[in-house]
């Protein structure tokens, strides 16, 4: 069973085997994998980026590098503003994500920073993964709307996921 | 790899699913998480989920809202490239005066599907209910911030959703109302 969706039997114990099977053939897996592919490793992974100073009423972005081996689900976001040295429980500010690699975003128009960037140490759950192609990027945009000048730290959770070739094909 | 990864996130994600959907699928025990849906391979391969988020607000800074009973209604218009699948409902409140979240009650609430004419709430919802501000982000039970739906509502792409808010009487709060609504697009593969 193992052998049909990894190929990679011999080099796992039967608990990865059982453990790989299980997450390919799960409702989260089916919609974060490539179809016809082989998964080969999933890690648990973050991405960061820091958005600095953002003056009051400000723009800025950061940017985020998708790195070139792995796909990236995403299963969690994080979010929080930092100032005069402190966290804030109050961050006013709006924020919008566009995975450069689809150009897609990720909510319609920019959205209230703590309705989905979580707070006070706790991670947004995305009830859905949202995936990621290697290479690709996050673009990260976010506005003040405080009068504040406010140090931006965003956080991605998530997975990253190795694909190697299906069996039967060679290369590597 | 860790296999608390995926455990809550399967566990979780199943709960919002209907019977009607699940009922194509077999259960299968994988080690060490317990009984979970498999999913139908056939849909696995024709449908892919994707979170996405609508938001909107009933006002932006500088137009803070009165409350003296008017209705305020914002409308969000769904894309054409897939159903959208609403799994929670967040409000949050913004007292512009005091640069704080706040949790006072400031009207009812009330979301129309007007493709399908039909009301989320029967009646309109205090905007208490919903509220999704940090200062209620973790109550003492643990409960995080969101409203999540006992089932998922399924907008049709290319729909419209209105949000109304009839504000209440009293006139020494005036403040921003945001709200969100989190889920996921479901698309089909196009080689399927």
């Amino acid at each position: 069973m193992c052998g049909q969706f990894h190929g990679r039997e011999d080099a796992m114990n039967d608990f990865m085997q059982g453990l790989l099977a299980a997450v390919q053939q799960s409702s989260w897996i089916a919609s974060v994998a490539r179809q016809n592919a082989n998964i080969l490793q999933i890690d648990s992974y973050n991405y960061n980026v820091l958005v600095p100073q953002l003056a009051a009423a400000g723009t800025a972005q950061g940017v985020i590098q998708i790195q070139a081996d792995s796909d990236f689900a995403i299963a969690y976001m994080s979010g929080a503003g930092v100032a005069g040295g402190a966290v804030l429980t109050n961050v006013l500010a709006t924020i919008q994500i566009q995975d450069t690699g689809t150009g897609k975003t990720f909510f319609n128009q920019p959205t209230l920073f703590p309705l989905v960037m979580g707070s006070g140490g706790l991670p947004f759950y995305l009830p859905a993964p949202r995936v990621v192609a290697p290479q690709t990027s996050l673009t990260i945009t976010i506005t003040n709307l405080s009068g504040t000048t406010t140090d931006f730290y965003i956080n991605f959770l998530g997975a990253r996921i190795y694909y190697g070739p299906l069996a039967g094909q060679s290369g590597g | 790899m860790n296999p608390n990864l995926f455990g809550p996130i399967l566990l979780d994600y199943r709960a919002p699913l209907t019977p009607t959907v699940w009922a194509q699928d077999t259960l299968v025990t994988p080690p060490g998480w317990g009984v979970m849906p498999d999913v139908d391979l056939v849909n696995a391969v024709n449908v892919r989920r994707e979170y996405f988020c609508y938001s909107g607000a009933f006002n932006t800074v500088g137009s803070t809202l009165t409350l003296d009973g008017r209705t305020y209604n914002t409308t969000i218009n769904f894309d054409p490239d897939g159903d959208f699948w609403i799994s929670s409902i967040a409000l949050s409140i913004y007292r512009p005066s005091t640069s704080l979240f706040i949790t006072n009650y400031v009207g009812e609430v009330q979301i129309t599907d007007n493709l399908a004419n039909h009301n989320l709430f029967t009646p309109s919802v205090g905007s208490s209910a919903l509220l999704a501000n940090p200062m209620n982000r973790v109550n003492t039970a643990g409960a995080v911030n969101i409203t999540n739906m006992m089932e998922p509502y399924c907008m049709r792409r290319g729909s419209s959703m209105t949000w109304t808010l009839v504000t209440s009487v009293n006139a020494t709060i005036l403040p921003l109302v945001f709200f969100a609504m989190s889920g996921w697009k479901e698309y089909e593969n196009a080689s399927s």
